[in-house]
């Protein structure tokens, strides 16, 4: 039978860390591929700076909710990182080749998003709220 | 996907609230990650200042018609690509997060519609590319048969 029992460094609710790892792992590969599927799909391939904020960001926000990361190529040159909650709730990082970052959140039908110039003080509060928010049951 | 009752010239008329979308797919890392981790928001970005995204109405369109309409719309990009499926959201979906729908039937595609953006999307990308994300939230991969 199937263990379920938290070990002593995870929280309840969390997945184990072998898993954790698993998923990490499967997103950075997806970051690997993201410059031929850009090439394939004729887009921008994205920056190097692109490539880099959005590599450091996603195993910082793997910290904060581990969970397996969606990434992939956006047209205007991004690479996009994205986390998916129950009932079509999203947050979307997009990593701009000029170095800029924006962070897009749609939860219960509510829109909110921040843009920065630059990536270097990201994960902030904006982002870890919207992240937390993903699994946050509705007040009734 | 609901059965269709119409046949393929029939005017299928308003849009139902529960009708199915299809956002065509037409790309196979977008295939990959529609059917891993989620529909990307790119799949619902159109160019820079289009305020409708086109789709095709999957529960009046007889499959064989859908599939035609995303093999024509493949075969004219260019250079040409594969049809591999829809990202499908319904229409109380996309109005939930802001958006219309709207049936638009053309000449070659009576089951067509749009979903339209607000018009302030039309001078700024950033809300183009979060109406963009809701709409990938919400929608399923759903492969052709």
């Amino acid at each position: 039978m199937e263990d379920n029992t938290p070990r002593d460094n995870q929280l309840p609710g969390q997945p184990e860390s072998s898993q954790v790892l698993a998923d990490l792992e499967e997103a950075l590969q997806d970051l690997q591929e993201v410059p031929d599927d850009a090439r394939e799909d004729g887009m921008a391939v994205p920056s190097e700076v692109a490539f880099t904020n959005a590599e450091r960001l996603l195993r910082a926000i793997y910290r904060i909710s581990p969970r397996r990361y969606g990434v992939y190529a956006m047209s205007d040159g991004c690479v996009a990182v994205d986390a998916r909650g129950p009932k079509g709730r999203i947050v979307v990082v997009m990593c701009g080749s000029d170095g800029g970052v924006l962070c897009l959140v749609t939860i219960d039908g509510k829109h909110r998003r921040a843009r920065y110039s630059a990536a270097q003080e990201l994960p902030d509060g904006f982002i870890r709220e919207a992240l937390a928010d993903l699994e946050k049951v509705p007040a009734l | 996907m609901t059965e269709a009752t119409s046949s393929p010239d029939e005017n299928p008329g308003p849009l139902g609230e529960w009708e199915e979308l299809g956002r065509g797919i037409f790309s196979r890392s977008h295939r990959r990650k529609a059917a891993g981790t989620g529909v990307p928001a790119e799949v619902f970005l159109e160019h820079f200042g289009v305020s409708r995204i086109s789709v095709d109405r999957l529960s009046r369109a007889p499959t064989q018609v859908a599939i035609a309409s995303g093999e024509r719309i493949a075969a004219e990009r260019q250079p040409p690509r594969s049809f591999y499926g829809w990202a499908v959201v319904t229409v109380e979906a996309v109005r939930s997060v802001g958006c219309e729908a709207i049936d638009s039937p053309l000449p070659d595609n009576p089951y067509h519609a749009d979903i339209l953006l607000p018009e302030s999307v039309e001078e700024d990308r950033d809300a183009q590319g979060q109406y963009a994300a809701a709409l990938a939230g919400l929608s399923e991969w759903r492969p052709r048969p």
